[in-house]
């Protein structure tokens, strides 16, 4: 577009800016209003769910059949937590995406990158806390696993384990605390995404060298042409939202969860929801508890490093298409990766597998080892060479 | 060459799912068509009332259905029965009491109460069954799957086919041995032996018949593990009709909301532009 003139005062700082938003990028994925979207959908389903739950291990799971079967609409409620967490995920990694295929961590967004991982690491806890809350089978089990974690503690495991549970094994205390948990952390979330999305003002501001006046920040926000995109995604995601609530509302909710929690049955394979299958496969793939753990952790935390890792100070038009080629593959993998998450675990260590020192079969075990070392090849070794490959400015 | 990439690699992931599930013994049930599937799929009532008949003379000896009540069986979109049928169905069942003089006692069922189980406890069923409890049917076609397998589960989403749970406990109920003396060795079930004997035999249920005496449907073992199968899975999801309905509704809300937001993006598009 020859001409600046005609444009708002947001689009043309966005075409100043150094690195290109959603705006001129792939349209769906900017899916910041999404994300809003989502958060109010499970802040107001979860307050009704609140009213009629019982954190107890006698009731909890007779309470949720009770609001799915006896609760006017509580199916639909429920069921809209249920899904809105997968969506409310499926929402944050598209935002997450989209911020690292425009490098989004640079300076001038530094601070709102720090933000932004630290609601991702606020989501994950509360959506694991409520997932626990469900007291099926498999809820069941992955609050086991997890919990059992802070056992692998030095020193202090055994009673860090027993404070964070209220007692040896999960109980009534467990569900207790994880309730009101669950319950208060979204208000923390809410007020980091008020901080979220001021700092993205912030970094507008500083990238445009200059303070905003009140005009423009309003314009910044409610841009008709934003807004207007904004509308018509909301309602294409509403539409994917509605469809799994009215027409497979089981799609991606588990069997197991149908069972009432047991402690003396293990269910054949403990997997999580899809959205931490990634983490999952990366915990369990390696031998040494200590090792998982690390690396799970390291695999969430390396995202604060971001912009330590990256110190290219290429413009977007600059980016090297073999960057951005890695980018896709390291996306195709973290999905692979998800679905090895989801097998048992079998077959050799990768050093008896390359070296055929192992008759055991199976490849998941391998395939995800290799999957996890190129999931942390980006963040370690493409990101770091990224400003040989790359024009400077 | 991306799209040969992908397909390659869909042919590769597929082979190698085939040839994992091609290793285990227990082979995956079978997809059935069941009239309650799909976008609008509708439970057929005769085929419901058929299942209940099975149910009430054969599964309630030993399985009950504790989050149904008798009065769920007369709601539009079930089996439908009339409030008289669901009464004697109730009486049926003895409920502990406590009488008018304090001491405890012994009533019959009531529409308001539920399919419970007939043991008095857990202990009681696994005494009586080696040991094993007879499980609770009224989530059973929610609490059983199978995997679908790469790439199937996608398009699972869009059909939508979610009813994994009802062909399981039909692949269960049809994968008896034929001519196993001990009746307990299961094709589908892991390890090849349940602890539930075959439960259904060719005409042992008298099915109502059309005003000709002919039957409506064949009395056969698969004819009745289909009825009481589609029983089960109203049992665990009984509002889907009016789910759907309302997601009919909003569906059409939303489409006529995309056109608007499309319109006026369309507009305010067009308005910048004419001032250029």
């Amino acid at each position: 577009m020859a001409d600046n003139s005609q444009l708002t005062p947001a689009t043309s700082w966005l075409k100043r800016l150094p690195l290109p938003t959603s705006v001129r990028g792939i349209w769906l994925f900017s899916a910041g209003a999404l994300l809003l979207l989502m958060l109010a959908v499970q802040i107001l389903s979860g307050i009704i769910l609140a009213m009629f739950y019982i954190p107890t291990v006698e009731s909890a799971y007779d309470s949720i059949i009770h609001i799915m079967r006896n609760v006017k609409h509580g199916e639909l409620i429920r069921n809209a937590h249920m899904i809105g967490a997968s969506l409310f995920f499926f929402a944050c990694y598209m935002h997450m995406l989209r911020g690292m295929y425009y490098v989004v961590y640079r300076k001038p967004y530094l601070k709102m990158w720090m933000v932004s991982v630290t609601l991702y690491v606020l989501l994950m806890v509360t959506a694991f806390l409520g997932y626990s809350l469900i007291w099926g089978q498999k809820s069941y089990w992955a609050a086991t696993v997890i919990t059992e974690f802070a056992r692998a503690v030095p020193l202090v495991g055994d009673d860090l384990h027993s404070l964070l549970i209220g007692g040896y094994s999960l109980g009534t205390p467990t569900l207790g605390r994880f309730y009101v948990l669950h319950f208060i952390i979204p208000f923390i979330i809410i007020l980091m995404t008020v901080v979220h999305i001021r700092t993205v003002r912030h970094a507008y501001a500083d990238a445009m060298k200059r303070e905003l006046s009140a005009q423009d920040k309003s314009r910044l926000l409610f841009d008709y042409k934003m807004t207007d995109d904004d509308a018509v995604k909301i309602t294409l995601f509403l539409m994917l939202f509605s469809w799994l609530l009215f027409f497979a509302p089981n799609y991606l909710s588990s069997a197991d969860n149908f069972i009432q929690a047991d402690p003396t049955v293990t269910p054949l394979i403990v997997a999580p929801e899809w959205y931490f299958l990634p983490l999952f496969s990366i915990l369990r793939c390696f031998p040494g508890e200590l090792t998982g753990i690390g690396l799970m952790s390291g695999a969430v935390l390396v995202f604060y490093f971001l912009p330590w890792l990256d110190t290219s100070r290429s413009r977007f038009r600059h980016h090297s298409p073999i960057v951005k080629v890695c980018f896709l593959l390291w996306v195709l993998n973290a999905l692979f990766l998800g679905w090895l998450g989801s097998k048992a675990l079998v077959g050799p260590d990768l050093n008896d597998w390359l070296f055929g020192q192992s008759a055991e079969k199976g490849w998941i075990r391998p395939a995800s080892q290799i999957s996890t070392l190129l999931y942390f090849a980006w963040f370690l070794v493409l990101l770091p060479c990224r400003r040989f490959l790359e024009k400077q400015s | 060459m991306l799209k040969r990439l992908f397909i390659i690699a869909l042919t590769v992931l597929s082979a190698s799912f085939a040839a994992d599930a091609a290793e285990q013994n227990t082979p995956t049930p079978e997809r059935q068509n069941w009239s309650f599937s799909g976008i609008n799929g509708a439970y057929d009532r005769d085929q419901l009332r058929r299942g209940l008949q099975i149910y009430a003379e054969k599964c309630r000896a030993c399985h009950g259905m504790e989050y149904l009540d008798f009065r769920s069986l007369i709601r539009p979109g079930g089996p439908e029965l009339s409030p008289e049928a669901a009464k004697e169905l109730a009486s049926g069942y003895v409920f502990p009491a406590i009488g008018d003089d304090g001491e405890p006692t012994e009533r019959s069922g009531r529409l308001n109460d539920r399919l419970v189980s007939p043991y008095t406890n857990p202990q009681q069923a696994a005494f009586l069954h080696n040991g094993i409890v007879p499980v609770d049917l009224t989530y059973i076609t929610r609490a059983r799957s199978y995997d679908r397998g790469f790439p199937q589960f996608i398009f699972d989403l869009f059909i939508p086919y979610t009813e994994q749970g009802s062909d399981y406990v039909y692949a269960i109920l049809t994968g008896y041995e034929e001519g196993d003396p001990t009746m307990m060795k299961n094709r589908y079930f892991p390890g090849g032996v349940t602890k539930m004997a075959r439960p259904l035999t060719d005409g042992e249920f008298s099915y109502p018949t059309r005003a000709d005496g002919q039957p409506v449907v064949p009395q056969t073992e698969a004819q009745y593990a289909k009825d009481v199968t589609a029983f089960l899975s109203w049992a665990a999801d009984p509002d889907r009709a009016t789910r759907q309905q309302t997601g009919g509704y909003v569906f059409l809300y939303l489409g006529i909301f995309l056109a608007l937001c499309l319109i006026t993006k369309r507009l305010y598009k067009r308005q910048s532009g004419a001032g250029r």
